[in-house]
């Protein structure tokens, strides 16, 4: 047998790159911490503050609430947008055009305001009873209308994606499905749409975490999230610095668990497909200072 | 011979201008084994998919056991059906197509089962039976919970018939079945239809493997630029041709 002793490659400009950006933090954190105007003990103060605490929770369930709209409107969306059917391609289309055509800041304030021009909103028989009515200052509280606006304009990017996701699954998934017998709903659901999904996961985790982050928008209409809290604490202790930290961080943290949720959902979705296993995990410094060994490439595939 | 399973009537149909079948007439018996060839673009894909409905013809009708597929007879007229319809015509249509089309996400199992169970033909419990005894009929008896992109294209392949049997068809829909494997691999696919054909399968089949026609086609079709030029017994067409055009196209591709 012949051995073939192999040096790998060396990677000394990662080494020094990374000293760099050591240095350059640990300055800027020596000059933050000598700055006194900055009060740092304020900032775990509020972490845990009730007030910070109920903002998170409307954070999540608008981001969460919002997505599954947008969610369930974008395939919706974009079955319409693909089907033979004129009208509702011309519906979907109007409705993508407009929502993405406006500022979805434009769009909170306007449904917020909405009882303006429609004082209350009523289900009846024209000129006959009415069957239900309700004030719509009642219906549309400020979380009602973070839900909508979000929900609405997210639905408008969502369908999207999913139209792109699936154009890009195979034809013939599609026909050997209609050959076979299934009516079309169930080829759409069983068969195209979780071919999709691999194509749709990468980009709506990405439209999640910016959703995370938009919603700081509904604090102009006192939706009582994160941002609308912190601003409510620092309207009263004027420490409107250390608030924000204590937001962003929560953001961070926010957005940090999505992407390991997003990384994890990614991987479940790819099944039946080869993907390299030695991808996994889903942090990239794993990698950044490895020698590089060959990476096989291994197929997904496991019973159900 | 039988009562006809399938009968195509003066089917004809076009792209825009473009005339892909012209007045296409023929009728498959039970148990025939009917084959297709001809050049690339003379519409042989396109006659097979109107008989499962995947294309719509632009006049003639196509009848499988007696139903216009596609419509539905009344009164004198022939009403065009709605997709949920359509499909319950489809199901007692097999196809198999050129690229196995296996859904990719589904383990062998779940791409067999997937029609009868979701259609409610059978119990979960009984499909899985019948899928063991169809995979052990085509030689796949360890590959149940394998997904697609795990097996080789003639596995596939053999797979995709199961697949179609699995709905018990009234007829079989063939279309190139083999021309996307290596030339090794084909023996085997062959072999499953061979099988098939013997017991009794009625089998409409696109192929360029001349061979393999004359050994299990009972009838052969030859078709240029949308129309069928020439048809007999397998034999005849096969060993002294009438038609120029079929005398040409056999000296190629033999
Ligand atoms: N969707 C389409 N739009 C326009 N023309 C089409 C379409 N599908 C098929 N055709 C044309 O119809 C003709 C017949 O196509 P078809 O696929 O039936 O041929 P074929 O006999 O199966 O050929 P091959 O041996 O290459 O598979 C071809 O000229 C093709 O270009
Ligand atoms: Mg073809």
């Amino acid at each position: 047998m012949t051995e073939f002793p192999i040096v790998r490659r060396r990677h000394p400009w990662r080494w020094v790159l990374s000293l760099l950006l050591l240095a350059l933090a640990a300055a800027l954190a020596w000059q933050v911490s000598r700055n006194e105007v900055f009060d740092f003990a304020t900032v775990p103060k509020y972490m845990f503050d009730p007030r910070i605490m109920s903002g998170l929770v409307v954070t999540l369930y608008v981001t969460i609430g919002s997505m599954l709209i947008g969610l369930v409107l974008g395939v919706l969306l974009a079955v319409m947008r693909i089907s033979d059917n004129p009208v509702l391609r011309a519906m979907a289309e109007a409705f993508i055009w407009f929502f993405r055509g406006t500022p979805v800041l434009v769009q909170l304030i306007f449904w917020f305001n909405i009882g303006i021009i429609f004082p209350s909103l009523a289900i009846g028989i024209p000129g006959g009873p009415m069957l239900f009515e309700i004030s719509t200052n009642t219906l549309m509280t400020a979380a009602v209308t973070a839900l909508l606006g979000l929900g609405l304009n997210e639905g408008a990017y969502m369908s999207e994606i999913v139209r792109a996701g699936i154009v890009s699954v195979d034809r013939g998934q599609r026909e050997a499905a209609l050959a076979i017998g299934l009516p079309p709903q169930r080829v759409l659901f069983r068969i195209v749409l979780p071919q999709a999904l691999r194509v749709i996961i990468p980009p709506t985790g990405n439209q999640f975490i910016s959703l995370l982050k938009t919603s700081s928008l509904v604090s102009v209409i006192a939706a009582g999230d994160l941002l609308t809290q912190a601003t409510r604490i620092y309207n009263e202790n004027f420490r409107i610095l250390e608030l924000l930290v204590v937001a962003s961080i929560w953001y961070l943290l926010l957005t940090t668990l999505a992407s390991i949720g997003q990384f994890y959902i990614e991987r479940r979705f790819s099944r039946g497909f080869a993907i390299p296993k030695s991808e996994a995990g889903p942090s990239v410094l794993k990698q950044f200072f490895g020698r590089g060994e060959g990476k096989a490439v291994q197929q997904e595939g496991r019973p159900s | 011979m039988n009562a006809s399973i399938v009968e195509v009537r003066s089917v004809s149909k076009s792209y825009g201008e473009f005339p892909v079948l012209k007045n296409v007439s023929f009728e498959v018996a039970d148990g025939e084994v009917a084959c297709i060839i001809g050049p690339s673009g003379a519409g042989k894909s396109t006659i097979l998919r109107c008989i499962n409905r995947l294309e719509k013809q632009s006049s003639g009708m196509i009848f499988v056991s007696g139903d216009p597929i596609g419509f539905r007879h009344e009164g004198g007229k022939y009403h065009e059906l709605d997709e949920r319809e359509v499909a319950a015509q489809r199901a007692g249509i097999g196809m198999v197509f050129q690229r196995f089309n296996l859904f990719q996400h589904m383990t062998v199992m779940q791409n067999i089962i997937e029609a009868p169970v979701t259609l409610g033909r059978m119990s979960k419990a009984d499909a899985v039976e019948m899928a063991r005894e169809l995979l052990a009929r085509v030689g796949l008896t360890q590959k149940e919970n394998d997904y697609p992109a795990q097996l080789s294209g003639g596995q596939q392949q053999r797979v995709a018939i199961v697949r179609a049997l699995a709905m018990q068809p009234k007829v079989l829909l063939f279309d190139e079945p083999t021309s996307a494997l290596d030339p090794e691999l084909v023996g085997e696919v062959l072999s499953v239809m061979k099988d098939l054909a013997e017991a009794g399968m009625t089998m409409i089949l696109v192929t360029h493997e001349i061979g393999f026609a004359r050994e299990v086609a009972d009838t052969v079709y030859f078709m240029v630029d949308g129309e069928i030029v020439e048809q007999g017994a397998a034999a005849q067409v096969l060993t002294s041709p009438g038609h120029e055009r079929t005398k040409a196209f056999l000296g190629r591709v033999k």
